[in-house]
């Protein structure tokens, strides 16, 4: 009677070691998973998504020479990042349509396109310049 | 001709500093554009534009935009030799900033039936006239007789005038729309050479 109580006993510590390392596997995966969540998101891959972060653009906007830097969601229009820029920097003698749009080669954006539409990524360097005015008269009369 | 300052110098050199600590911001993305500055010393700032898309890469133009008085006036541009600075008369120039002055449809069309409208913001009277800017906010413009309706007082606020603005604006309309080079050869004559050695009596 008490051989079989040392029997009984010894199998319940068997089993017991036995879950304990299905239980130290179990926490070593969760571990492993969490590392690699974090490295996604030390090396920018790990979008806001997962956290329910729209995506944002960190866009320098270069207004007549001085930059300013406006964070603008993927939906949001240009047209609208166009003012955000003019008003922080104070540019508010000209309508916001002689402002053009340019990216750092110098072609000009569609203020009407949103800021995804242009696969710009995490961050662009964008430039607002004046339009030219009534230039090009004939001074010299000819 | 260099003119008299008399706004107060240390707000002319303010602003002027301003100007050019802007652009130090953004100066690598300048010169990707090929705008290289060269010296900028109040109330003096020379700058060179270089064709980073040509091989090899021509320095088309360089101007040296002066901030006297400003921004009681406008900066003056004038068109120099980027090697001495000596100012460059309409003949030596070799550099036009064209416009066009119609929607781009309009321009499509005419320019298939072999015409290009455009205009150049470069204006001279002569070719040993001194070329200048044809520009709101660049003070040869609002100096000339044919513009005294158009004060820069009007523009001062509006962010025409600054160095961002006017080095733009001679980019876009000249240096940006340069993508080849054109060689002209042209024979005058035909001459045939021989060795005098080779003549015989």
């Amino acid at each position: 009677m008490h051989d079989r109580g040392n029997k009984d006993a010894e199998r319940l510590d068997r089993g017991a070691k036995e879950l304990e390392r299905e239980a130290g596997g179990l926490e070593e995966a969760r571990r492993e998973r969490d590392h690699e969540n974090d490295d996604g998101d030390a090396h920018g891959g790990g979008d806001d998504r997962g956290h329910h972060e729209p995506d944002v653009v960190k866009i320098t906007m270069v207004v007549n020479g001085q930059p300013v830097t406006i964070k603008a969601t993927e939906q949001e229009r240009l047209s609208d990042v166009r003012q955000r820029a003019l008003t922080e920097t104070q540019n508010l003698a000209q309508p916001p349509e002689n402002w053009e749009i340019k990216n750092e080669a110098g072609a000009v954006l569609d203020p009407d396109k949103r800021v995804g539409d242009y696969h710009f990524g995490k961050e662009v360097t964008l430039f607002l310049s004046l339009k030219a005015g009534a230039a090009g008269a004939d001074a010299a009369g000819r | 001709m260099p003119t008299p300052q008399v706004v107060d110098p240390e707000v002319s050199r303010a602003k002027f500093d301003r100007e050019i600590a802007a652009y130090r911001k953004m100066e690598a993305t300048y010169r990707t554009r090929g705008w290289l500055l060269l010296d900028a010393d109040f109330p003096e700032a020379c700058v060179a534009f270089a064709v980073p898309k040509l091989r090899p890469y021509p320095i088309v133009a360089a101007v040296v935009i002066d901030f006297t008085d400003y921004d009681l006036r406008p900066p003056s541009v004038r068109f120099v030799d980027p090697f001495t600075r000596e100012p460059l008369v309409a003949r030596n120039l070799n550099f036009s900033m064209l416009r066009r002055q119609m929607p781009p449809e309009m321009f499509a069309t005419m320019l298939q039936q072999g015409t290009v409208p455009v205009t150049n913001i470069v204006q001279f009277s002569g070719p040993d006239d001194h070329p200048f800017i044809c520009l709101p906010g660049i003070r040869e413009y609002h100096d000339n007789p044919a513009h005294t309706g158009d004060s820069w007082l009007l523009h001062r606020a509006s962010g025409e005038g600054s160095l961002a603005f006017i080095l733009d604006k001679i980019w876009t309309y000249g240096v940006e729309p340069l993508s080849t080079f054109q060689i002209q050869v042209q024979a005058t004559t035909l001459a045939l050479g021989a060795s005098p050695e080779a003549f015989r009596e």
